[in-house]
């Protein structure tokens, strides 16, 4: 499992990249490096179906990213200006919240199930029943298509909802 | 007990007609988006008087056994969820045709409506916990569009910021759903609540509790979360501020 | 254990960004890598050690897979992340065009 502590470490270098550049368009490219580092991982949590959509929805997010920056500007302005009164307070804020969270969420973590040791209730359930009862080689297209389809339809609804926010967004002229 | 799903599907298939509509006719749209709310609140009725008989009912999607598949529960709180819903859209889709006169693209108006209608429905009777999650994001999406529907400054701003705590709100509920996921090895409510009396009293329990408060306490605007609701609603269309 | 610790390191990278930066596209950045942190985590909880994708590829043999449920809820996660990503960065393009300026403390100084 050495390699995805590997992935791991270089996926939380290039977050901080991404954060703190001033180039905007770098920026972007860290995340679509974050974005990537998650798809491998994936396959080696031997979840095929995930990297294949998280390479597709990753591109999509880049290129969106990228639309919107080359149409705006890509120089961040505020890194390297002194720190305004609000965004000390709000960084302060955020330390104590991370020390608190931090340590309830590990407290907390220690009492799942350990890395690698999946517990698998209804997941046995499904992996009996997939290929008789629907008729599905693959147990994650079984579990998305038939036994919890309104999920995907729900999912659907979502893309469909910001087509349509989306559109209704960028109309050129508001009001009458 | 069809008219369960009934309450999500119907508002469900009218934002996916309306498009169609706006470009035939123009005022249908109305006509239809009122229509249909006055059927919700038909059957939202009927929902009542059927938990005076049976307090509880449930619904299987696609006819899958409780924990495989995802469920509908009726109860009488959600019979009252509805109908506040269904009570608040009727009047709603009544009263917006004269506001909207000032706005371009009506249908996409109506249409994000329909949605978020839907997704609130979908919040109100569902059973399964990730279910809940989606209909979250449905309602949550067509409504940061709406609050941003006359694209001008002080509209897109009041959206950004409630877009802001909205997506920590709901991102921090799917990490809750991750947690409870790796702890009880299911996603059915009445599942989770049965293995929750187990776990009661650790650290786990109550960093569960506690998320989930924050992620709700942040979309109805409680107090010490309230600070996007101030600008949300007077920038937002007056139909909208209603829900 | 420390895999889920890093993905939490991850979540609070993303909220730093969103808390504490001024730049419209790092607070988006930072939706991103919340997105990222949670859909991750939730696909290590479903990891089996020596066990196999979920793709039954022999039937006679007993089955020895990874849990299929967190592959099938992130699947729809990551679709849901996309449509949030879209209508964020749609709505910073409209502040942009109205103020010229990615700058939170600016806008709200043209705002007056």
């Amino acid at each position: 499992m050495i390699e995805l502590y590997l992935f791991l470490i270089f996926m939380l270098i290039a977050a901080i990249i991404a954060i703190e550049i001033q180039d905007l368009l770098a920026a972007i490219i860290s995340l679509g490096a974050v974005g990537f580092s998650v798809a491998i991982m994936f396959i080696f949590v031997h979840a095929p179906d995930l990297a294949i959509v998280q390479i597709v929805v990753e591109v999509l997010t880049v290129v969106i990213f990228v639309a919107v920056v080359l149409r705006t500007t890509h120089v961040d302005e505020t890194i390297g200006k002194k720190l305004s009164g609000t965004q000390i307070l709000s960084i302060v804020f955020y330390a104590f919240f991370v020390i608190l969270f931090l340590t309830v969420m590990i407290r907390s973590l220690q009492e799942l199930p350990a890395f690698g040791n999946a517990t698998m209730k209804v997941a046995k359930e499904y992996i009996k029943l997939g290929l008789p009862q629907t008729g599905g080689a693959n147990i994650v297209a079984d579990v998305i298509l038939d036994f919890r389809a309104l999920d995907t339809l729900g999912e659907a609804t979502v893309l469909f909802t910001s087509v349509i926010g989306v559109a209704a967004l960028m109309r050129k002229v508001g009001r009458k | 007990m069809l008219f369960i799903p009934l309450l999500f599907a119907l508002p469900l298939i009218t934002a996916f007609v309306i498009p169609i509509l706006g470009k035939i006719y123009k005022p249908l749209v109305w006509i239809v988006t009122t229509v249909v709310s006055f059927i919700l609140f038909i059957i939202a009725l009927y929902g009542v008087a059927v938990t005076q008989e049976i307090p509880m009912s449930v619904y299987k999607m696609g006819n899958w056994p409780p924990p495989l598949g995802i469920v509908m529960a009726f109860d009488s709180f959600s019979a009252f969820m509805v109908l506040m819903i269904s009570i608040i859209v009727f009047t709603t889709s009544l009263f917006s045709l004269r506001y909207l006169s000032r706005f371009t693209g009506q249908w996409k108006f109506y249409t994000l409506f329909m949605l978020m209608t839907a997704g609130m429905m979908g919040i109100s009777i569902t059973g399964d916990l990730f279910n809940m999650f989606v209909f979250l994001e449905i309602a949550a999406i067509s409504s940061y569009a709406l609050v941003a529907f006359g694209i001008e400054g002080e509209e897109l701003e009041a959206s950004f910021k409630y877009m802001v705590m909205g997506e920590i709100g709901g991102l921090t509920f799917l990490l809750a759903i991750a947690l409870i996921y790796a702890k009880t090895s299911t996603l059915n409510l009445a599942d989770i609540s049965n293995s929750m009396q187990v776990i009661r009293g650790t650290t786990f329990f109550w960093m569960i509790i506690g998320m989930m408060l924050f992620a709700f306490s942040i979309k109805a605007g409680l107090v010490p979360f309230h600070t996007w609701a101030p600008d949300a609603y007077p920038a937002a269309p007056a139909p909208i501020s209603s829900l | 254990m420390i895999v889920f610790v890093s993905c939490i390191i991850l979540f609070l990278i993303g909220l730093y960004a969103i808390v504490t930066k001024r730049n419209l596209i790092k607070i988006a950045i930072g939706f991103a890598f919340i997105e990222y942190a949670v859909n991750l985590l939730f696909a290590l909880i479903g990891f089996k050690r020596g066990a196999l994708a979920p793709i039954i590829t022999q039937i006679d043999k007993p089955h020895n897979f990874v849990d299929p449920i967190p592959q099938a809820l992130v699947l729809t996660a990551i679709v849901i992340a996309l449509g949030t990503t879209a209508l964020m960065l749609t709505v910073i393009l409209r502040i942009y065009n109205r103020y010229k300026t990615f700058d939170i403390a600016e806008i709200r100084k043209l705002k007056g």
